[in-house]
């Protein structure tokens, strides 16, 4: 097999658009493996294919992820039970656990929390607010300071005009 | 760049938005082939979305007039034949078997009319 016949050929092109057959995909991969001329020629169509993408490239607005996010943590959670009213058949003995599995667990695996977005807002609204009472803490203590070095030196100018 | 690439297919925004995300909501059912090692991300993902919309109302694309009237300067410089096998294959996924068939050519002729647009692509960038 000559490698860049098979190169020319269009088999790669085909293959980088999905519309290869299977047999044609496993021989390409198995090239692919065995000579480095087909790896480096694949690779350029990727980064053509990369190319020709960007060319037509829109930005997705901002609510798009949202909805994915929403619709994923709509999939995966789990599904009510139906309520049904309650039988009373004959009375069994109440199962009781031991007591050593009498107790929840309650720590849970992850070490992150889930919030509501809104509360960033309340995060920084605290953090502003934060810094402005420090800004007013250090300004008040600096005219503290102030004041009180003043009244140190009037007390001194009183003594001495007192000792005239 | 999936959004520009749907966009291209159904030519109504908000529909390809909703492709967009129906798509992104199959990605855990296939995120090993998507990630898995040396393989593109951007063709893997591609090829997915081709094939959600090969299940939909877009399949069906033998008439040239309903090609993408794409803007994008690479398909302007192809011919009306590498063109057409262009996007057939890009756009609508159909096979090179399938549109020798249509065409009335051989295979090797279709992938050489491909190869001939990428070649086109390539020296336009």
């Amino acid at each position: 097999m000559n490698i860049k016949e098979y190169i020319d050929s269009g088999a790669l092109e085909a293959y980088v658009l999905g519309s290869a057959s299977e047999k044609e995909a496993r021989e390409l991969l198995d090239y692919k493996e065995r000579y480095p001329e087909v790896k480096q020629a694949l690779f350029e169509l990727e980064v053509d294919m990369e190319r020709i993408a960007q060319a037509m490239a829109i930005k997705p607005p901002p609510t798009a992820w949202q909805k994915i996010e929403d619709n994923l943590n709509e999939l995966i959670k789990p599904e009510p039970h139906t309520l049904r009213l309650k039988e009373h058949g004959p009375k069994k003995e109440e199962y009781k656990k031991p007591r050593e599995q009498q107790f929840i667990e309650v720590e849970a695996e992850s070490n992150l929390m889930r919030i509501n977005k809104a509360w960033k807002w309340v995060f920084a609204a605290v953090f502003v607010l934060g810094k402005i009472f420090l800004g007013f803490a250090i300004y008040f203590y600096l005219e503290n300071r102030q004041a009180q070095k003043q009244l140190d030196e009037m007390k001194i100018e009183m003594r001495q005009l007192k000792s005239r | 760049m999936l959004l520009g690439y749907l966009l291209e297919i159904v030519k109504d925004r908000d529909k390809a938005e909703e492709h967009l995300v129906s798509i992104f909501e199959t990605i855990p059912q296939h995120i090993d082939r998507i990630t898995g090692d040396g393989v593109n991300t951007w063709c893997e993902l591609q090829r997915l979305a081709r094939t959600y919309l090969a299940g939909t109302m877009y399949a069906d694309t033998t008439s040239e007039a309903k090609f993408p009237n794409t803007a994008n300067k690479f398909s302007a410089l192809m011919n009306d034949e590498q063109h057409a096998v262009f996007c057939s294959i890009y756009y609508y996924g159909k096979t090179t078997a399938q549109l020798a068939q249509e065409l009335g050519k051989t295979e090797d002729l279709i992938r050489k009319a491909l190869r001939e647009a990428f070649a086109i692509i390539r020296k336009a960038s």
